[in-house]
């Protein structure tokens, strides 16, 4: 049990500290990813109900192939394009290689864009809760298709979402687990050192899983609290009905 | 590039395809049957019971897949004494089977979740008009609270097989060769990234397939007139 | 406008392009005096080297619990740094990524304990550090005389994908199962709990492997080696073709060898020449 103890030490010899720093590391993955995956979404769902066909078919047909490609390969078809595509433009401006995707961003972009794809059904769902009556009302009194949208229709439409978008916050927190294999220093990967140096994966693979479970469960908890809050709102008399 | 490439790795990607239907087919079924007793559990009234299976869904749904394979894999292999004498270690030996059963572990607390909920939604003046009329209680169950909760669970659990299809992927970790680990392979030997294209051609139809026949399915199974 | 232009006289317009040519040829100099600049002021401070290596090959490139990447690759790419006035820079990577990421330019050099093949040099430079020979670690009760494709029959063996050695496996011995791991530790763990019957590599990183606690309990190292073209001949840092550094290495490999500073580097990890 001391040996349990030491190993996970916060001191010298103890990968206490690199797991925190692990920890970080996949909070700020996720947190990158996040901001992405919620205006893309948006974007996606907004361009589905489109009256225009070929922005409808495009924006279906990004949801689809996103949502049914394996995480795990957007991650790699990512990383190596976009190293490639700079590189090949570096080449033709004639530039010596100047800049280099950091993995962790391309990592962040990939779970963004996942995201995104389940976000758009999330934000179809939640635009079509809050029904023509309240955007054929904010067109009569002059507001713009635009302001509309910003003004009355994005904020009923946000509080809907809320509890889906929430559940794919989960899930992202989760897959940021995938980007340890391009050896971003999140969480999992220095569990994989760990394991590595000490020859002990049970101990280091149960305590990845509890420290995810901590975050996940931590996640759920402000979720429940926020939408709780919300359902006190004039909102939460019309979901309710049903 | 393009067309060559597939040509001239056809039979490796033929070969992953099938051991990724290979998993997928054995994790479902595994999945589910795993997933009865849970569901049932869940409504005990045992304290414990309930609180057992409650860490259990806790566990699987709230860490990543990757890590469950890793400690399922290498965690037994640390064990292979202990196991070796309780004789299941064969399980554990192979790859496959560990893939298999921890994709299965994983999908049954996620269709637990969504079954238990399913069963939940039916509304409850039916069930009590049930008990009314006389009906006895297994079969106010058949008849009763299972076809309209398959109804209600049967698009979630569509999208449980399209994600472990795709969770299926992550087998390569632990050295299995499905479509993804046969992909990585290619791309080693010729770094030509269009090998990942056309796998993700591969991916989108066997999930464009199968969502494809379960709508179908749908169609079929459940399109009674509503009540 | 173009009326306006056929207007005027043929001497304005002269004047217009002289002006454009004076612009064009001063725009010129002050580019080539900042490209200029720039390389002389990058040179000026200590350069910054990028170096890529793995982290998941002891001894030559492994994580510590301070997260410092440590090893026989490690110690020599920072003694060459070091000779070449340079900052390192290490960057640890997933091993299939190292050599396509040198190539579009995430690295300067990758130090990754590499087998040299004709394979590898035709689309990069690379310098040779040390010679291994590849051979087979056995578990104990598994242990086989004859590592060759025949003897191998039937065994599981264990390689880390992506290496010359799995490539080797791959294409010889189709009588054995091959089991591809990510990294060569992880094929280490299931030698140990007996998932596989054997794992290919290096000799130097079994040798190392087999001086460990683990490593003694479970495993024997075969006495046989394995050779194939395949398998290259030594092991190299790995430079983009054709690079500026190639020459400045391999100046520095040979001061640190003629120094003996090479046979104070290795002996801390191997009791016996590696060149």
């Amino acid at each position: 049990m001391t040996d349990v103890l030491a190993m996970l030490s916060w001191g010298d010899g103890g990968w206490g500290r690199l797991l925190f720093q692990g920890v970080l590391v996949t909070l700020g993955v996720a947190a990158m990813a996040l901001p992405i995956g919620l205006v893309g979404g948006l974007l996606l769902a907004l361009g589905e109900r489109s009256g225009r066909v070929t922005l409808r078919w495009f924006c279906r047909l990004w949801k689809t192939a996103f949502q049914a490609i394996p995480e795990l390969l957007t991650l790699f078809v990512l990383y190596i394009g976009i190293a490639k595509a700079i590189a090949g433009l570096a080449k033709l401006g004639g530039v010596a290689q100047g800049w280099t995707p950091s993995p962790m961003v391309v990592g962040a972009l990939a779970l963004g864009l996942v995201f995104a794809s389940f976000a758009a059904e999330v934000w179809r769902a939640a635009l079509d809760g809050v029904g023509r009556g309240q955007s054929d009302g904010a067109r009569s009194i002059g507001l713009s298709k635009v302001q509309a949208l910003r003004l009355v229709i994005l904020p009923q439409a946000l509080q809907l979402a809320l509890p889906g978008l929430g559940n794919l916050w989960v899930i992202l927190l989760k897959d940021t687990a995938l980007v340890s294999i391009l050896a971003v220093p999140d969480l999992m990967r220095q569990i994989n050192l760990a394991v590595a140096s000490t020859r002990e994966p049970f101990l280091f693979y149960l305590v990845a899983c509890f420290i995810y479970i901590a975050l996940t469960t931590a996640s759920e908890r402000l979720l429940r609290l926020a939408t709780a809050r919300q359902r006190s709102g004039w909102v939460a008399a019309r979901t309710e009905r049903g | 590039m393009g067309a060559n490439l597939l040509v001239a790795n056809a039979s490796a990607l033929i070969e992953g395809t099938l051991l990724t239907l290979a998993l997928v087919c054995a994790a479902l079924p595994l999945a589910g049957l795993l997933a009865v007793p849970l569901t049932i559990g869940l409504g005990s009234r045992s304290r414990l019971i309930r609180g057992a299976i409650h860490a259990y869904l806790v566990f699987f749904r709230g860490s990543p897949l990757i890590a469950q394979l890793f400690l399922i894999y290498y965690g037994a292999g640390q064990f292979r004494p202990t196991l070796e004498s309780i004789g299941i270690w064969w399980v554990f030996r192979d790859a496959f089977p560990c893939a298999v059963l921890t994709f299965a572990l994983n999908s049954a607390a996620y269709t637990t979740v969504l079954v238990r909920g399913a069963i939940d939604a039916v509304p409850k003046g039916q069930i009590e008009a049930a008990r009314a009329l006389g009906l006895p209680s297994g079969r106010i169950t058949r008849h009763v609270v299972v076809p309209q909760a398959a109804r209600l669970a049967f698009p979630g659990y569509g999208n449980e097989v399209v994600l472990m299809i795709k969770a299926s992927a992550l087998a390569t970790v632990i050295t299995l060769f499905d479509l993804m680990g046969t992909l990585r392979l290619i791309y080693s030997k010729t770094f030509d990234l269009t090998i990942f294209v056309w796998g993700a051609l591969i991916y989108i139809l066997l999930i464009g397939t199968f969502r494809t026949v379960a709508h179908l399915v749908e169609q079929r199974l459940f399109c009674w007139p509503k009540v | 406008m173009a009326h306006r232009q056929a207007a005027g006289t043929t001497a304005t317009v002269e004047y217009h392009r002289q002006q454009r040519q004076v612009i064009m040829q001063f725009s010129r100099i002050v580019l080539a005096v900042c490209a200029a600049l720039f390389t002389q002021t990058a040179s000026a401070q200590e350069r910054a080297l990028k170096i890529g290596t793995e982290g998941a090959y002891p001894p030559f490139n492994s994580v510590n619990s301070e997260g410092t990447l440590i090893g026989l690759d490690i110690d020599i790419g920072n003694e060459i740094c070091r000779r070449l006035e340079a900052k390192c820079e290490w960057i640890a990577a997933d091993f299939v990524g190292l050599i396509p990421g040198l190539q579009n330019g995430l690295y300067d050099m990758v130090i990754a304990s590499h087998s040299i093949t004709p394979e590898r040099t035709a689309v990069v430079d690379m310098v040779r550090y040390y010679s291994s020979d590849a051979t087979m670690i056995f578990a104990k009760d598994k242990l086989r005389d004859d590592v060759s494709p025949a003897g191998m029959a039937g065994a599981a063996i264990g390689v880390q994908s992506g290496t010359t050695h799995a490539a080797v496996l791959d294409a010889q011995y189709g009588e054995a199962t091959i089991r591809n791991y990510p990294t060569q530790v992880e094929a280490y763990a299931d030698l140990a709990s007996g998932r596989i019957d054997a794992v290919m590599g290096d000799k130097m990183a079994l040798y190392d492997y087999a001086q460990t606690e683990d490593g003694k309990a479970c495993c024997l190292l075969s006495e046989q080696a394995i050779k194939d073209p395949v398998l290259g001949d030594g092991v190299g840092i790995i430079l983009a073709k054709n690079s500026p550094l190639r020459a400045e290495v391999e100046a520095a490999l040979t001061a640190i060898r003629d120094d003996a500073t090479y046979d104070t580097l290795t002996n801390v990890y191997f009791p016996f020449p590696i060149w």
